[in-house]
C-alpha cells in the first residue's frame, strides 16, 4: 500500500498524455452510460415538465397550489442530496427492487421536470393572447388553438433554456456517481485511484465532458436555425423541400390568376 | 328558444346583444348593452378608451361570456342562465366560426405563412383536406390583393398586408357578420387607406359589418348605425349625420377631441 503511493507520487512527475487513450476503452464506458442516463433523464423530464407547466396554469384552486409546491420542493433540494436520498434513503430503506441507475434517473427526472416545467409554462404565458383569440375567432378548439397555434409559438421561445437545461442534465447526471452508477465521473475515479494519475485521468473527463456539451450546443443552435422562416417564393432555396413547396405555391397562383374573371366581382382591391 | 325577432318587413336581425353586463373583477365594463345588427347592414361604433369597444366585440362572438344578458345569432341564444337546449356545450365555437374579427393587432399567426394563416382553419375546423383549401386560401387571398405573398411570413409583410391577409383568414371561412375591433389604429398613416378600401368594398359587397373605428370617414361613408359608447353604455346611437349633428353634449365634446 506504502509503496504504490510513492510509485504513484513518484509516476505523477512525469505527464503522459497517451495515458487518457490508452484507457479509453474504460472512459467510453463511462461516457455511453452518462449519455444514456442525461437521455432518458431527460426524455422523462420533458414529458413530466410538460404536465407540471400544463397542470400550474389550471384554474383549479385545489391544483394549482400542489403543482407550485412540486416545482418550489424539487427546485430547493440539492441535487447531491436528492440522489442519495433516492437510492438510500428511499429506494433501499423499504426494500424497492429500485437499480442505482434508476434511482439516478428518477431524481434527475422529477428536479429536471420542476426546471422545465417553469421554463415550458413561461414559454407558453409568452404567447401573446391575441394568438389565442384570434384561433378561437376562426372557430379552433381550446386544444386545436394549444396544439396549431400556442405550442409552435412557445416551442421557439424555450429551445434556447432547454438546451441550457440539457447541457445542465448532461454535467448534473455525474452526481450519480455517488450511488455507485459507473458513468463517467465514477469510471474516472476509480481509474484514477487505482492508476494514481490524477492529472491523467480528470483532464480526460473533463474533455470528452467538454465535447459532450459542445455537441449538444451545436445541436440546439441548428434545431433554432431551423426556425429560420424564409419566404420560398422569393429567396434560393436548396432544399428539395423548399424546390417542391415552392413549385406548389407558383401552381396555386396560376390557377387562381387564370380563375379571376369569373371572380372579378367579389375582388377587395382594385389593383 | 327566443322567439325570431322580425317583425313585419324589416330586414332580418343577424346578431341580437340584450342587456349585456360585463365586469373584470370590480370594474363594471359593460353596462347594460343592447343592440341588434341587421344583416347587411353596417355599426360603426366610437367612443374613447376604455369605454367597453373591445370587450363588447369579443363578447359578440363570446370571446367573452356576459355576467348577464344574451347574445342571440341565427335562432340561438348564449348566454349565463339561459335553458340548456338553447345553447347546449360546443355551440360557442359554432358561432365563432360564422362571425369573423379582426384585430387591432393583426394577430396572425407568426410561425406559418400567409397561406397556412388563411388556410389554418379551414383544414382544422372545416375539415377540408390540404390542397383544397390552400386553393381557397389563396383565392381569398387574391381578394384582398396580395396573391404574390402566399409564401411570406408576418414578419415580412407591411402592418397593411397583414391586416389584409388577417381579413382574409376571416373572409375565407364565410362568416355571416364580420367584426373589426380598430382595424388601422395600430397602421402607419401611409397604410390606412388600403385596409380601409379593402373594407369599404367589402361593405358594398353586403357583408354585415360591425367596426370599432376612430376613422370618422369611414362611418360617414357606410355606418347605416353608428353608435358612441362611454363608461359602458351606449350614449347615443343615430345615422351617418351623427357626426356633424350630434345631440348629446359627451358625444359632441368626444367628436371635437379627435378631429
Ligand atoms: N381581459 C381583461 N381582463 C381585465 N380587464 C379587462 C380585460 N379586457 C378589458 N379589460 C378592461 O375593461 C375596460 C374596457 O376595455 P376595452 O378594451 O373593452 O376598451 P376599449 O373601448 O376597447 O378601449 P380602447 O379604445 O383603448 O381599445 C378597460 O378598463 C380594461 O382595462
Ligand atoms: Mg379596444
Amino acid at each position: 500500500m506504502m509503496g504504490a503511493s510513492l510509485n504513484g507520487v513518484l509516476a505523477q512527475a512525469r505527464f503522459r498524455p497517451e495515458f487518457i487513450w490508452d484507457n479509453r476503452d474504460i472512459f467510453l464506458d463511462g461516457v455511453w452510460l452518462t449519455v444514456r442516463i442525461a437521455l432518458v433523464a431527460f426524455a422523462f423530464a420533458t414529458v413530466l415538465g410538460l404536465a407540471v407547466a400544463l397542470l400550474r396554469m389550471s384554474k383549479s384552486w385545489i391544483v394549482k397550489p400542489i403543482m407550485a409546491a412540486y416545482v418550489n420542493v424539487f427546485r430547493a433540494i440539492p441535487l447531491l442530496v436528492f440522489v442519495l436520498f433516492v437510492y438510500y434513503g428511499v429506494a433501499i430503506h423499504f426494500g424497492f427492487s429500485t437499480t442505482a441507475i434508476q434511482a439516478g434517473v428518477l431524481a434527475l427526472t422529477l428536479q429536471y421536470s420542476a426546471w422545465l416545467g417553469e421554463i415550458f409554462r413561461s414559454g407558453i404565458q409568452a404567447v401573446a393572447d391575441g394568438q389565442r383569440q384570434a384561433a378561437m375567432s376562426v372557430g379552433m378548439s381550446r386544444p386545436q388553438t394549444f396544439v396549431r397555434v400556442v405550442m409552435p409559438q412557445a416551442t421557439r421561445i424555450v429551445t434556447p433554456p432547454t438546451g441550457n437545461m440539457f447541457i445542465g442534465m448532461i454535467k448534473d447526471s455525474s452526481l450519480v456517481y455517488i450511488i455507485g452508477v459507473p458513468e463517467l465521473l465514477r469510471v474516472s475515479n476509480l481509474l484514477a485511484n487505482r492508476t494514481f494519475r490524477y492529472f491523467e485521468v480528470y483532464l480526460g473527463t473533463v474533455i470528452v465532458y467538454l465535447i459532450l456539451t459542445t455537441a449538444v450546443y451545436f445541436l440546439f443552435k441548428y434545431f433554432e436555425q431551423r426556425f429560420q422562416l424564409v419566404d420560398v417564393l422569393t429567396s434560393k432555396v436548396r432544399s428539395p423541400f423548399a424546390k417542391r413547396r415552392s413549385a406548389q405555391l407558383r401552381r396555386l397562383q396560376e390557377t387562381v390568376t387564370a380563375n379571376r374573371d369569373t371572380e372579378a366581382s367579389i375582388r377587395l382591391t382594385t389593383e | 328558444m327566443s322567439e325570431t325577432p322580425t317583425n313585419g318587413s324589416d330586414p332580418q336581425p343577424v346578431v341580437r346583444l340584450r342587456e349585456i353586463h360585463k365586469s373584470f373583477g370590480s370594474n363594471h365594463v359593460l353596462k347594460g348593452i343592447d343592440l341588434t345588427v341587421h344583416k347587411g347592414e353596417h355599426v360603426v361604433i366610437f367612443g374613447p378608451s376604455g369605454s367597453g369597444k373591445s370587450t363588447l366585440l369579443r363578447t359578440t362572438n363570446l370571446l367573452e361570456t356576459p355576467d348577464s344578458g344574451s347574445v342571440w345569432f341565427e335562432g340561438k341564444e348564449y348566454g349565463p342562465g339561459l335553458d340548456d337546449e338553447d345553447h347546449p356545450k360546443g355551440k360557442a365555437r359554432i358561432l365563432r366560426q360564422e362571425i369573423g374579427m379582426v384585430f387591432q393587432q393583426f394577430n396572425l399567426f407568426p410561425h406559418i405563412t400567409a397561406l397556412e394563416n388563411v388556410a389554418l382553419a379551414l383544414r382544422r375546423v372545416k375539415r377540408i383536406p390540404r390542397p383544397d383549401a390552400e386553393m381557397r386560401a389563396a383565392t381569398y387571398l387574391d381578394r384582398v390583393g396580395l396573391l404574390d405573398k402566399l409564401g411570406a411570413y408576418p414578419t415580412q409583410l407591411s402592418g397593411g398586408q397583414q391586416q389584409r391577409v388577417a381579413i382574409a383568414r376571416s373572409l375565407v371561412m364565410e362568416p355571416k357578420v364580420m367584426l373589426f375591433d380598430e382595424p388601422t389604429s395600430a397602421l402607419d398613416p401611409e397604410l390606412v387607406g388600403e385596409v380601409l378600401a379593402v373594407m369599404r368594398r367589402l361593405a358594398s359587397s353586403g357583408m354585415t359589418m360591425v367596426v370599432v373605428t376612430h376613422e370618422m370617414g369611414f362611418g360617414e361613408e357606410v355606418g347605416d348605425q353608428n353608435i358612441f359608447m362611454d363608461d359602458g353604455f351606449v350614449v347615443e346611437q343615430g345615422g351617418r349625420d351623427i357626426y356633424k349633428n350630434a345631440q348629446e353634449p359627451r358625444t359632441k365634446e368626444f367628436l371635437r377631441s379627435i378631429l
